[in-house]
């Protein structure tokens, strides 16, 4: 009995196609395409990232079969953009530099090999002329948006003739800057509304081609003369657009303000603030330079609102001073309402003695700034004088005062004297305050940082609502919260809940070690996995967002901050261990029923498609961008010199003593069924 | 006498952070083990949408 063949591989589809392209393969095996066109949801979904599945749809759209080929775009564009599941992993423009699939489509349906072939033959007609007789509205728009996305990508590196042309052509034939077919409404805003971010690039790349009054003149009389568009152009900007329109100079926006005629004084500083208001916490670093630098600036000081102001200074306060440069620490020092814990952070870094000959900060300047200010304030405390220094014959309530004075100068404390404030603290003896336990937390660290031989740049406490504790490998330094400091002395908190404070710490410091190992080019497998996910942040923050609680780095620095404080507590304070284990298990029991919608099915399926994505978009992105290898010599093991990724007999070929490990676990993830795999893991 | 003081104290720390040395008792190695157990599954499980903010990378 002949039985019909449903499921067909995509080599089989594409060696079909490969040996004879015609009508007659078409037309022969009907068949296989209605399976194809069937199963066209998992086709595309499985094979996204394989060029032959844009080969056969290619084929398929020059038979003219208009109805399938109208399904599979719409498909496979909603393939690429949407987010899929939990996971937010849209291929538009999530792995740049290049979006490779939507680039490889394009390629096929123009018949040009790269972009700039297409957009030199621009001046010789229109380079989707054959395509218009599909009359589609999705391949139209399809066109358009790889269009805009592939343009922007390589923008910069046309010569200014093409790119003129180029920009011609796009705002000519993009269905979303399309007049309507009176031609009176100049934009259709609910389109820019939809498709804010595709029209974006146009905006950024006639901002970087015209500059300043022109740009205003071609973006924002292009076609619109009408105040309001301006406004809803603004306030649908994202702030980056709008700094990249400006070259991210403040004069100028300032200035673009100043001089929009058709807005009265009251409108234009309504715009300012408009802008300002939007201003998101992540461009705070820029806005503070912006401000120093333009602080006796009469337009700035015009349009500016002391709100925009204050948020930004008390923002930069509660940062690590070591991202700040040297103008805006002095900034920061003279405004009237310097926060003192902004001035300890300081003096924290102006201790640190290798960073003073890499002359990152004028040290001097900024310590006589400091020097005044504590000589105002506290004429009568010198840390020099002697009678401030914790003798070991002291009584602990005088440690406990003098410790305070320790914090306000930086200084850091012995760690026997940490350990015997906090066994009085914990034995209800003494009371701890902010200060004295912030000096606590800042000598343990440091002293178990050095004991660890971890290069690092001190320990500074910031505010903020978002995190505990940071550690920042550029700046190598580790942060703690304030509210954790204010957690452990709040009595009204569990015990777990006040020791919080300590599992941050150590959570930093494995970062700190994990980082430290890297340095010394000390690798493991679980090393090489957190690099590569570093790797993948700096392409794409919006999936290391999405699921940064489930990377490695996270995971292990987690379980490392409760393993340290429970060693912690055994060594000093072991009547505390069975309370604090009991109350963490409770804590987290708790944490995971909240968690437990899906059936334990769904959830393997879910992590394991993560862990798919994750590697998908990983060999894509190296595919891409194998200057990645270069800057990263580790990767070197797992992908060729061209980007893509080794068999598993080469990848074996790189095994040393040194490395079995991290060489094991990446052909255990990369190749599971290996043979060699099989036969190690029965020796 | 100091010096043996100071070393013993580096060495208490290095025991806390070094992976090889284990709770004493039984009981807790392991609450440890399950506390380990649950992380793993909450954080990789759980819907946590925060920004990433503990580790500014």
């Amino acid at each position: 009995m002949n039985q019909v063949k449903t499921n067909y591989d995509l080599t089989e589809l594409y060696n079909l196609i490969k040996e004879n392209p015609s009508h007659e393969t078409f037309i022969n095996n009907l068949e296989v395409w209605t399976s194809f066109y069937q199963n066209r949801h998992s086709y595309i979904r499985n094979n996204i990232l394989d060029e032959r599945l844009y080969t056969i749809i290619a084929f398929l759209i020059q038979q003219e079969q208009g109805e399938i080929f109208d399904y599979l775009t719409s498909e496979l564009v909603s393939s690429l953009y949407k987010e899929e599941g939990n996971i937010t992993f849209s291929y538009r423009d999530k792995l740049p530099p290049q979006p490779s699939n939507i680039h490889n489509l394009f390629k096929i349906l123009t018949n040009h090999d790269t972009l700039s072939d297409t957009l030199k033959n621009l001046e010789v007609g229109d380079p989707f002329g054959d395509l218009k007789k599909y009359q589609s509205k999705q391949l139209e728009l399809f066109i358009t948006d790889s269009l805009i996305v592939n343009t922007y990508q390589t923008f910069f590196e046309l010569d200014p003739e093409t790119a003129r042309k180029t920009i011609e052509f796009i705002t000519k034939n993009s269905c979303l800057l399309q007049k309507d077919e009176v031609g009176k409404q100049p934009l259709n805003t609910d389109l820019i509304h939809q498709y804010q971010d595709k029209i974006i690039p146009i905006e950024i790349f006639l901002g970087k081609d015209i500059r300043e009054d022109r740009l205003i003149k071609e973006i924002l009389t292009y076609e619109i003369k009408d105040k309001k568009i301006v406004e809803n152009l603004f306030k649908k900007l994202p702030i980056k657009s709008i700094l990249s329109i400006f070259e991210g100079k403040l004069p100028k926006l300032l200035e673009f303000i100043e001089k929009a005629n058709y807005l009265d004084d009251y409108e234009k500083q309504k715009l300012a603030h408009q802008i300002f208001n939007k201003i998101e916490e992540k461009y705070y670093n820029f806005f503070l330079d912006l401000i120093v630098e333009n602080y006796q600036n009469p337009l700035w000081n015009h349009y500016r609102t002391n709100e925009f102001q204050q948020k930004i200074i008390a923002w930069a306060m509660n940062q690590n001073p070591l991202y700040l440069n040297d103008q805006a620490i002095k900034f920061l020092l003279n405004n009237p309402e310097i926060n003192l814990n902004f001035l300890k952070n300081v003096i924290v870094l102006l201790q640190q003695e290798d960073l003073k000959p890499k002359g990152q900060l004028d040290f001097e300047g900024i310590y006589k700034e400091v020097q005044k200010y504590l000589d105002n304030t506290y004429p009568k405390l010198q840390l020099i004088e002697k009678e401030f220094l914790i003798k070991e014959t002291d009584t602990i309530q005088i440690k406990l005062q003098k410790s305070m004075f320790y914090e306000l100068y930086g200084k850091r404390l012995e760690f026997t004297t940490c350990i015997e404030l906090l066994k009085a603290y914990f034995e209800k003896k003494i009371e701890l305050n902010e200060y004295s336990t912030c000096t606590i937390i800042r000598s343990l660290a440091t002293y178990t940082l050095e004991n660890l031989n971890i290069t690092h740049h001190g320990v500074y406490f910031y505010q903020n609502q978002e995190s505990n504790g940071e550690f920042a490998d550029e700046t190598k330094t580790i942060g703690i919260n304030i509210a954790r400091i204010n957690h452990f002395i709040d009595k009204n908190k569990s015990t777990y809940e006040r020791l919080q404070v300590f599992s941050t710490m150590f959570h930093e410091i494995k970062h700190a070690m994990v980082n430290q190992n890297k340095e010394n080019n000390i690798w493991n497998f679980d090393a090489y996995k957190m690099e590569k996910e570093r790797i993948m942040l700096d392409y794409d923050t919006d999936f290391y967002k999405t699921n940064y609680w489930r990377f490695k780095e996270e995971i292990t620095a987690r379980i490392a901050g409760f393993e340290f404080l429970f060693k912690f507590m055994e060594v000093y304070f072991p009547t505390l261990l069975d309370k604090i284990q009991d109350e963490v298990i409770e804590d987290l029991e708790a944490e995971n029923n909240r968690n437990r919608k899906q059936s334990e099915d769904d959830q393997m399926k879910f992590l394991k498609n993560i862990e798919l994505k994750f590697n998908q978009g990983f060999d894509t992105l190296i595919k891409y961008n194998p200057d990645i290898l270069n800057q990263h010599p580790i990767l070197s093991l797992e992908y060729y010199p061209n980007g893509l990724p080794k068999t598993d007999t080469d990848i074996e070929l790189g095994k040393i003593k040194e490395n079995e490990q991290l060489i094991n676990g990446i052909l255990k993830t990369r190749y599971p069924d290996s043979e060699d795999v099989q036969k190690r893991k029965f020796k | 006498m100091e010096e043996t003081k100071m070393n013993e104290d580096k060495q208490k720390i290095l025991n806390i952070f070094d992976e090889n040395v284990e709770l004493k008792k039984t009981e807790n190695r392991e609450k440890q083990e399950k506390i380990k157990r649950l992380i793993k599954i909450t954080t990789k499980l759980g819907e946590k949408n925060d920004e990433p903010s503990q580790n500014k990378l």
